[in-house]
């Protein structure tokens, strides 16, 4: 028995304004409409700075005040050039990463609260929304997005936050692979046709560039290869299979970069590499499974959902199931984690909206008007009711809670 | 920065009766077909098609040197016509540029060496910054800061943008000195800022 | 126009605490402060088609997703597309066997020469709208989800409606509920989504078939190791970002983008909620319905000349004042003191606005945290001392030639030119050592006769506005 009557094409509750849905991203930003299928507008996290006249990423400072400007900037681009909205009195739903650290979300919800006047922010966990996509409830939720990769598996409904993965390999850590090793190999033709290497010639590749070519011409090749590559390196004798076609790129003005082919799919080995604490991307996933209760792991195992937009390049997923049975069989998890079976969803979506999605479709129900911090609220003393925050979390309100 | 004065020799330029001052060494090719509203200044090394199609510029106008004035063409099946080109009052056009465009409206500040694609329409109040290139038939709305190659819209105007321009163009022609002789040294009149 | 008159070199400080130049602050005439952009709440205030200039209202524009119907870019430079016609030979839909020419439409753009055929999108036979929309895959399936979520979320609604009701055991409990005490946030965002579960009747959810995990996912293609990269065929991020949804990644997927639609704002302040800049409907006009900014309000202050300033050494500089008002206006320079400024305006923000022609009582709970600049002036000034006074804004002063300004007695020390409403003044500047360009800073006192509605008679009110002028570089 519906209490209201919605458009089922644009999702439009019986309110007068439509919910507002923002995924910040330290590289990109989502910004759309709850109950949209996709987001307005999928925009570089950057602003013009105040005082400079840069542009510079949002996120990429520490300075509290800064943050804040930066923010209110980004915001007003965000509504008057792109969502052509008015902020004032309508609902905001925040899809955050549960990691976010509280200052962050108290500025934001500061400047969302005070400058813009929003009605209410509901601040949603990315990785439980991201299932909401998939209509299921539990799942081991991994977001690899730019500064960094967060694990964290869902179990009907509930994040097992103690079980809680992250490590800063996300496309920045391809970037900078990347560049370490054009710099090395890269060959630059310049106008007079010599070849140099591209270390003579320039010091760094601007971030943009090195974007570029990661996304045009890099990918992520399979387990056998790699590991072929991996022992070529330490034992010369062993062939090295054929590296892929080496690429023409242009950089600025008649200079044309060689990308040698090898350079396309060793940059993203960095992501399976195993670092010094013996930890990559499909180790955390072990580990992860590891913390989790017993009875619950199997379950995990056979709902894996990869989301974020590094997720998106060539040929990760299929590398990551490969190397995740891999290392389940081998001798330092077979003991451990007794899981032999690993499945995979497809979400709805590209993967570097699927929790803008979730947090589209979570804005689009009820559910944001009964979870939502009123703007009354926040305002008594700015700050946001945290899962870290004991303030909020203290034991006698739960029992009042229970009782 | 209030502007400074600049000077110009009698013997180089005509003041017409409307109050306009155009260069000899300006080429106006059609002249009979070039409407100048009134205080118009005409710098050294302006070229102004008049032969091609209507030319009319509005009041308050500041052509400054080296500049194109050039009305757009369309390809009809049969050949090629030329259309009017209509520059609106209080419009600054900066050195070098070359302008193709349709209409150009009023309080509109064209920086230097731009290149203004043919066919184009720039409303009033707009302004295309320092060495952009519109491609061809672009619409510039009100109070738009167009920049880059291809230009993009990348800023937005002051709402007193109309004041402004009025101020600025008003008193470029006031400052715009006739002297019978210029000292030999001196340049001749650009109506530059002192740049810092 | 940042550059123009280089309006930058000087600011005045906002009731906010940000310095910004008079071009971008608004004067409220009902509390009768300067606001800035960072201070007022900007709204949406007219939808338009930066092509067409076309008018669009706020319903249609959320149907077509803030985009315009007619007006399309191009996906791989982000400029206007324009519609060509070709003819071509086709049979005539009477008689099959003669062919007739007949006009076919495709898009093409005119700066980096793609056009729709590109793509392989066919000709149309209609000069506008006949280009067909692109479809989401996913649309049945997300329909689903929401609905079935909508459903679920109305269950827990109406089932936290009967506990509240049922559930009045302690009094806490209530006094809670009634006075939104911390707790209560806390209870409530920290409730866990699990509901979201199904709780056993699964007969009232919807159907919905949950996301099936496969085994294997899609590896890479085969020809990956061996194929030539061709760079122009595969879209760059910007490309993709254009059309979200779809994000194609070769370039023959680009499909025509609808051009998105610009916004005509409107300011209101935020305390007296008056608004001081409307603009007009009509998307080509320039004009405003109201228009409060400083510059038509406070008297403009502007520098003159580049003068050589060295460190310590006392030169003069000279600076331009403008009375933008319909009336007479007198002027007084008062030294300026950072320090006190900054307490006065933090006491004023927390007090509240007082002794402002605020007849309406709905004052704004909310405030906008002040802006800490750095305020310090580098040089120090010689301010003359005494008042100017300039005359009213005419506009047919330029047809008079008259000179009518010899009736004041100007202090020639102080005046150095005075033309219909602008004065010239003189000012002594000393730049501290060290600095590296010489900032200077005053208070202009100024007499402002208010004509708000509200007000029975015309008030003459005095103003004061912290004034920094950067007056250059210095060299030693």
């Amino acid at each position: 028995m519906p209490l209201y009557e919605g458009l089922s094409g644009i999702g439009l509750i019986n309110e007068k304004n439509t919910t507002v849905v923002f995924d910040f991203g330290t590289a990109y930003t989502k910004a759309g409409f709850a109950g949209e299928n996709g987001p307005r507008v999928i925009l570089r996290s950057e602003v013009k700075c105040r005082e400079t006249g840069n542009t510079v990423p949002v996120f990429e400072t520490q300075d509290k005040e800064e943050l804040r400007h930066r923010l209110v900037d980004f915001i007003h681009k965000l509504y008057f050039k792109h969502l052509l909205v008015n902020p004032k009195d309508r609902r905001v739903v925040v899809v955050e990463n549960l990691l976010t650290p509280s200052n962050t979300r108290n500025i934001l919800a500061k400047v969302l609260f005070r400058h813009y006047e929003v009605l209410s922010v509901v601040f949603a966990p990315s990785h439980l929304v991201a299932l909401m996509t998939l209509g299921i409830n539990t799942g081991m939720v991994m977001d690899i997005g730019y500064q960094e990769v967060t694990l964290i598996p869902v179990f009907e409904g509930v994040p097992i936050l103690s079980a809680w993965q992250a490590l800063s390999l996300g496309g920045k850590a391809v970037h900078s692979s990347l560049s370490e090793l054009l710099l090395d190999r890269g060959l630059s033709v310049g106008e007079d046709g010599k070849e140099q290497r591209l270390s003579s010639v320039m010091e760094t590749l601007p971030e943009k560039v090195l974007e570029d070519i990661k996304v045009r011409t890099c990918f992520v090749s399979t387990l056998e290869r790699s590991s072929k590559l991996h022992s070529n390196k330490y034992d010369r004798s062993i062939e090295p299979p054929p590296p892929p076609p080496s690429v023409l790129y242009p950089l600025s003005g008649s200079r044309n970069l060689t990308i040698p082919g090898t350079v396309r799919e060793l940059a993203t080995e960095v992501l399976f590499e195993q670092d010094r604490d013996a930890l990559s991307l499909p180790t955390i996933i072990l580990d992860s499974l590891q913390k989790c209760p017993i009875d619950t792991r199997r379950m995990l195992a056979e709902n894996l959902v990869i989301i974020g937009g590094t997720a998106s390049m060539l040929g990760l997923r299929h590398r990551l199931l490969a190397e995740i049975r891999t290392l389940a069989a081998s001798e330092a998890f077979s003991k451990v984690v007794k899981i032999n079976s690993f499945k995979i969803h497809n979400p709805p979506a590209k993967a570097n909206y699927v929790a803008w999605l979730g947090g589209a479709i979570l804005g689009g129900t009820e559910a944001v008007a009964l979870r939502t911090l009123p703007r009354d609220q926040f305002l008594v003393n700015d700050r946001v009711p945290d899962w870290c925050d004991l303030s909020c979390n203290l034991k006698e309100e739960r029992d009042e809670k229970s009782a | 920065m209030e502007l400074q004065d600049s000077f110009y020799p009698r013997a180089q330029y005509i003041e017409t009766a409307t109050g306009n001052r155009v260069s000899r060494a300006s080429v106006l090719c059609g002249s009979q077909n070039i409407v100048l509203s009134g205080k118009v200044i005409v710098l050294s090394g302006v070229i102004i098609r008049g032969d091609l199609a209507n030319v009319r510029v509005g009041r308050h106008c500041v052509i400054s040197s080296k500049a194109v004035i050039r009305p757009p063409f369309k390809k009809f099946s049969k050949g090629v016509a030329f259309f009017p080109l209509h520059i609106g009052d209080h419009v600054y056009i900066g050195e070098g540029s070359v302008v193709n465009a349709a209409v150009i409206g009023s309080y509109v500040y064209i920086g230097k060496n731009c290149v203004i694609g043919r066919r184009c329409v720039l409303k009033d109040c707009c302004m295309i910054a320092d060495n952009t290139v519109l491609p061809p038939e672009t619409v510039v709305p009100p109070f738009a800061i167009y920049s880059g190659s291809p230009a993009k819209h990348t800023g937005d105007l002051p709402e007193a943008t109309q004041d402004l321009m009025t101020d600025y163009t008003k008193s470029c022609y006031h400052h715009f000195i006739r002297v019978k002789d210029m000292p030999p040294q001196a340049k001749e009149g650009t109506t530059k800022l002192i740049e810092i | 126009m940042a550059h123009l008159f280089q309006v930058d070199r000087v600011r005045l400080l906002c009731s906010c605490g940000v310095l910004k130049p008079i071009t971008a602050i608004y004067f409220c005439r009902h509390c009768l402060k300067l606001r800035c952009g960072n201070c007022v709440s900007h709204e949406v205030d007219t939808l338009f088609c930066p092509n067409c200039l076309e008018n669009m209202p706020s319903t249609e524009a959320r149907l077509k997703k803030n985009r315009c119907a007619n007006c399309f870019d191009c996906p791989s430079c982000c400029h206007t597309l324009s519609t060509r016609a070709t003819s071509i030979q086709a049979p005539s839909p009477e008689d099959p066997s003669k062919t007739v020419a007949r006009k076919v439409y495709y898009l093409a753009c005119t700066s980096c020469r793609w056009t729709s055929r590109d793509v392989g999108l066919k000709d149309q036979t209609v000069a506008t709208g006949g280009w067909a929309e692109q479809d989401n895959e996913h649309y049945k399936e997300l329909q689903t989800l929401l609905e079935h979520y909508r459903s679920l979320a109305q269950r827990e609604k109406l089932e936290k409606e009967r506990k509240r009701f049922s559930h009045r055991k302690s009094s806490y409990f209530s006094m809670t509920d009634k006075y939104s005490l911390p707790s209560l946030i806390g209870r409530k965002s920290l409730s866990p989504l699990s509901p979201y579960s199904p709780k056993g009747d699964g007969s009232q959810t919807s159907e919905l078939t949950p996301s099936e995990a496969v085994e294997e996912v899609e590896g890479l293609p085969a020809d990956i190791f061996t194929e030539e990269v061709n760079l122009s065929s595969i879209t760059s991020m910007e490309q993709r970002m254009a059309s979200p949804e779809w994000q194609p990644e070769k370039s023959s997927d680009l499909y025509p983008l609808h051009k998105h639609i610009l916004v005509k704002r409107s300011l209101r302040c935020r305390h007296c909620e008056h608004n001081l800049s409307k603009p007009e409907y009509n998307p080509s006009s320039v004009k405003f319905k109201i228009q409060l900014g400083a510059f038509y309000h406070v008297p403009e202050v502007r520098m003159v000349q580049q003068a050589d300033l060295k460190w310590g050494v006392e030169t003069s500089v000279q600076i331009s004042l403008c009375n933008p008002t319909p009336h007479d206006m007198t002027l007084a320079f008062l030294p300026f003191v950072p320090e006190a400024h900054i307490a006065a305006q933090q006491k004023g923000e927390e007090l509240g606005e007082g002794g402002s022609l605020n007849t309406s009582s709905l004052v704004r709970v909310v405030d906008i945290p002040v802006e800490k600049t750095d305020l310090t002036p580098t040089a120090d000034v010689a301010l003359p001392q005494g008042q100017l006074i300039l005359t009213a804004r005419d506009d047919t002063a330029e047809y008079d030639d008259q000179d009518a300004n010899s009736s004041f007695n100007d202090d020639p020390q102080v005046v150095a030119w005075r033309r219909a409403n602008k004065v010239g003044v003189n000012l002594l500047v000393t730049p501290q050592s060290g600095a590296k360009r010489a900032i200077v800073g005053f208070v202009l006192r100024y007499e402002y006769t208010n004509t708000v509605a509200t007000a029975t008679e015309s008030r003459t009110v005095t103003l004061n506005i912290p004034v920094m002028v950067d007056v250059g570089p210095v060299s030693e």
